[in-house]
């Protein structure tokens, strides 16, 4: 940039609203995913710095800059545990932000803000995408071009704001079908490399692993990890246990998948299989969790190919789930018998430890009845039945290798995955091959558009029990000690408990009880579906089928062709408008009668200069004769008189 | 360096060519450029960024707002280029300065049909912004300049630019606008013979004896006509001095003649001549101008001080056209 000393400075007056504004907006839609204390924070240094400059305060000293930096980074530090994954990058992108609002004082500031807000908006998009965020980003990148526009201005004209704004938007609404076009053309094509940023597990309800200590806290937020739509009716809630992953291996107090699972050797790829209609079959659209588990209802096959089968029947996409996605499904509804487990296999699914919980090994060789292991599920389940358990989310902690002994008979409260992991361990003793399945349970029916909308409350765990001529058949302990948790879902079992909601204070969920705002959150949720299903799952296949349809072949001749036209459309109404307004300067009868006034001195050989007058001009004129001269005087006159009776007032 | 030299002479010929020199110029897509700026091509670097990003997290929306900002930028190369197209900028006459004080060229600005913001006219390391100009309205634009040389100024090649309005592309242009500002030679007292001041006998006696005022001593330079050798001088011992005339008429009409000083640069002369019209002028005496066979006056007032002024600036001036641009 080169030095202007005739310009003021960008950081005065109100020039800086449109920056301020850009930046708590994107704040506010990075809400729910990085918490209120980033966005508070930016939000309070946008409102003092806007506050200042108008009020034409001192900016703060360098020290204090300093100062803010370091408090800034430390923030971050204790913000986020865990550094790699998405969430941090972003916070840390916040953070920088925020500090460079404070010190901002150039034009070059101004931008760099604005790129970081452009940035922002980006990130947006990877931790959340729904309709929503859509909308108030759009709204951002409206408030950078206006601040662009202010910092590019020199401030010195009479240029308003409106002029500004509405600048601004045109060039939006002109961009948005251009853009339409080069989304629905350019080629999606395979990531280029592997991610290695995951989401932070802390914030998700599920996690692979499962230990007594850590599960003191569940994840407690009432944000959305899937959608499933139904082809026909879906199936009665208590059967809505959508699978995600299994944990077989006890390794030092903690429940792990097994390492043949976790390898993908060990996985088949699935071949879409489209044939078999009248099967009942669902779409689920997941959120991006940054993590490949899928889930669905057992037992059903996915209707795609590529998707990866493990040999406990649960699925994995390829790469990690980056941005919402959807899967169909075939449900399996005849009699399904699962893959019969090896011997070896099912014996791992037998280990545990017998000697660390004393008690409970006693109570097993109680209830066990050998050679009919059903019973024994019966049994202890109706064991757990009689015992005074309760369902809470803030279980009492439990410390020590014989966690199983301490819950069962001295704690007794505890949520799914207590339940999930006493149970299993003690058909384990037992000798019964047994399971923990982590996934969802649950979920809310919207009757708009039939979608069954999961959130991360509705985390659950239940276990598996393999039976000899049955298969794996589902056991949920939680369900025998907290029926309304299976029955009615998780909002009923949890309400009023401390922390519900926890995340989303403005939630429309805590509001479910007034019918209307009931009908509007579920309105507001059918179009975010919509939305979600149609533009976030707008892959390469949906690319060739649409392409496939609007050109019959795909060639690049033809998509070249495409592109012309969508040029087309655009340019077309903005050039029929330009030329509309040039006309109406030569439809003007004033413009007209001049236009012929001027032929007639360029028939001799008089050019008039733009800025000269008529008379000026004919000054230059040599006629023939008088009459000639009369007559064009006449002409002047008549033009003069027409045009002088129109501007006065 | 010499590679330098051919590249600014081709690099010359080329602009010429493109945007000859001209009293008035209107900008059309033959005489307009236009790149991203700084800012612009940091924008697309991050577009870049974004859309790898896009592509690794298959994120869709992140494809369509790196195709919202990519489709912003290409519209606003349009908007960058209609804020100079068909704008017409003209020179027009300007107030003579004499050689190396400041002086203005005024440039006439016109924009059709739409208002055109934030015009910046560069010229050499000086800007000049032009906040506004209003359709069909002419605006007037003052460049300072501080010329050096007596004569026929040119203001050389000038950028017009303007990144309107986000500031992510430049347009730009170089003209080089006829802008006649003529420039009078540097007034410089003609030297005095050292001790002349003193004597102010001789100084009242010799020149009325001699019919003409004297007014001023040289060094002599060989092929000065003996007749104008101040001998007293020469018998003082010191440099021989020549004497310089300023002739006068039988009528008090003072003659300021180029041919008085002869041996003397061009310049000098000029600039010597210069002083002295100006002093006949303020002492408000009749004087006549003879520039070798071009002769103006008798006469006085600020009219003919103007004229003989002029005179001077054109003395042996090539004509317009033939001027070389001093870019």
């Amino acid at each position: 940039m080169r030095l202007d000393a005739t310009q003021p400075p960008f950081w005065t007056g109100n020039r800086v609203i449109p920056v301020a504004t850009m930046l708590v907006v994107l704040a506010l839609c990075l809400l729910s995913s990085l918490g209120p204390v980033p966005t508070l924070t930016l939000s309070l240094i946008a409102c003092w710095r806007v506050w200042q400059i108008i009020r034409g305060w001192r900016s703060i000293p360098r020290w204090a800059v300093s100062l803010s930096m370091i408090a800034g980074t430390v923030g971050w530090w204790l913000a986020f545990p865990s550094k790699l994954t998405l969430e941090p990058a972003v916070g840390l992108l916040l953070v920088a932000t925020g500090l460079k609002l404070l010190e901002a004082h150039s034009k070059r500031d101004a931008n760099v803000l604005i790129y970081s807000g452009f940035t922002l908006a980006a990130s947006v998009f990877l931790l959340d995408q729904s309709l929503w965020l859509t909308l108030c980003v759009l709204v951002a990148v409206f408030l950078g071009l206006l601040g662009l526009q202010e910092s590019a201005s020199s401030g010195r004209n009479s240029r308003s704001i409106n002029k500004s704004v509405k600048l601004a938007a045109l060039v939006i609404i002109i961009a948005l079908p251009i853009t339409s076009a080069w989304f629905l053309l350019f080629p999606r094509i395979a990531p280029l490399w592997t991610i290695p940023i995951m989401a932070d597990s802390a914030k998700m309800g599920m996690s692979d692993t499962l230990r007594p200590g850590d599960i003191s806290k569940l994840g407690k937020d009432a944000s959305l990890a899937f959608r499933v739509q139904f082809d026909a009716d879906p199936p009665p809630f208590e059967s809505w246990y959508w699978r995600g992953i299994t944990l077989g291996r006890f390794n030092d107090g903690t429940w792990r998948q097994h390492r043949y699972l976790r390898s993908r050797q060990y996985a088949i790829r699935t071949q879409s299989n489209l044939s078999s209609a009248g099967v009942p079959s669902y779409a689920v659209t997941q959120t991006a969790s940054h993590r490949s588990w899928l889930y669905q209802l057992h037992p059903s096959t996915p209707n795609q190919s590529g998707v990866l089968r493990f040999r406990d029947e649960t699925y994995q996409y390829p790469r990690p789930i980056t941005a919402d996605l959807t899967l169909n499904y075939q449900l399996q509804t005849e009699r399904y018998s699962s893959p019969t487990p090896s011997r070896e296999g099912l014996n791992l699914e037998r280990e545990f430890p017998s000697d660390l919980n004393p008690r409970a090994s006693k109570l097993i060789s109680q209830l066990v009845s050998p050679n009919n292991p059903w019973s024994t599920v019966n049994s202890v389940l109706a064991w757990y039945r009689s015992q005074p358990f309760s369902y809470t989310l803030e279980p009492p902690s439990i410390s020590g290798s014989d966690f199983v002994d301490q819950f069962l008979f001295d704690t007794q409260s505890g949520f799914c995955e207590h339940y999930a992991y006493s149970f299993v361990a003690l058909m384990r003793l037992a000798g019964i091959p047994a399971r923990i399945v982590g996934g969802y349970m649950g979920g809310e029916l919207n009757p708009l558009n039939n979608t069954i909308v999961v959130r991360e409350l509705d985390a659950h765990a239940w276990t598996e029990v393999w039976i000899e001529d049955r298969g794996w058949v589902r056991v949920d302990p939680t369900g025998v000690v907290a029926p309304e948790r299976v029955e009615r879902g998780s909002m009923y079992s949890l309400e009023g408990t401390s922390g519900y909601l926890l995340n989303s204070p403005l939630s429309l969920l805590r509001f479910r009880n007034s019918a209307w705002i009931n009908n509007l959150r579920l309105q507001l949720d059918a179009m975010n579906y919509e939305w979600q299903t149609s533009i976030m799952n707008y892959r390469y296949e949906q690319q060739a089928t649409l392409l496939k349809a609007l050109l019959g072949e795909v060639n690049s001749y033809r998509i070249l062709l495409l592109l012309c036209l969508a040029v087309f459309v655009t340019v077309i109404p903005v050039a029929v408008w330009i030329i509309w307004k040039r006309l109406a300067t030569y439809r003007d009868p004033m413009s007209r009668k001049l236009r012929g006034l001027d032929r007639e001195l360029r028939r001799r050989g008089v050019i008039r200069r733009s800025g000269d007058t008529l008379r000026q001009a004919y000054a230059d004129i040599s006629f023939k004769d008088d009459r000639e001269k009369t007559r064009f005087e006449r002409d002047l006159c008549n033009f003069e008189q027409l045009y002088y009776a129109r501007e006065a007032p | 360096m010499l590679i330098h030299d051919w590249a600014t002479s081709r690099w010359n010929q080329w602009i010429t060519r493109r945007i000859p020199r001209a009293a008035e110029i209107t900008l059309n897509q033959r005489k307009l450029f236009i790149f991203p700026t700084r800012s612009g091509i940091a924008l697309l670097a991050l577009l870049l960024v974004l859309l790898l990003i896009a592509i690794n997290y298959e994120n869709n929306l992140v494809y369509a707002l790196v195709f919202l900002l990519a489709t912003v930028l290409v519209i606003t190369i349009h908007i960058t280029f209609a804020n100079l197209h068909s704008m017409t900028i003209s020179g027009g006459r300007n107030i003579p300065v004499f050689a190396g004080e400041t002086g203005t060229v005024a440039l006439k600005l016109m924009a059709r049909r739409r208002t055109r913001y934030d015009i910046s006219f560069i010229h050499g390391d000086r800007t000049n912004l032009q906040p506004e100009v209003q359709p069909n309205k002419s605006a007037s634009l003052d460049l300072t300049v501080r010329p050096c040389d007596r004569g026929l100024f040119s203001l050389g090649r000038l950028r017009v630019e303007s990144a309107y309005p986000f500031g992510l592309v430049r347009c730009w242009s170089w003209i080089d606008v006829s802008q006649p500002l003529w420039v009078y030679p540097k007034p410089l007292q003609p030297p005095t013979l050292a001790g002349h001041e003193a004597s102010g006998n001789d100084q009242k006696t010799s020149p009325s004896q001699m019919g003409d005022d004297l007014y001023a001593f040289n060094s002599y330079r060989p092929g000065d006509p003996i007749k104008h050798i101040h001998w007293p001088s020469v018998a003082r011992g010191t440099e021989p001095q020549v004497t310089v005339m300023a002739n006068r008429s039988g009528d008090g009409t003072l003659i300021i003649d180029f041919d008085d000083y002869p041996g003397v640069d061009l310049e000098t002369r000029l600039s010597w001549l210069c002083a002295r019209v100006l002093a006949a002028n303020s002492e408000n005496r009749s004087y006549s101008l003879v520039l070798r066979s071009a002769t103006l006056g008798p006469n006085s007032g600020e009219q003919h001080r103007d004229k003989a002024l002029s005179m001077l600036a054109q003395f042996d001036q090539p004509s317009e056209s033939v001027e070389n641009d001093e870019t």
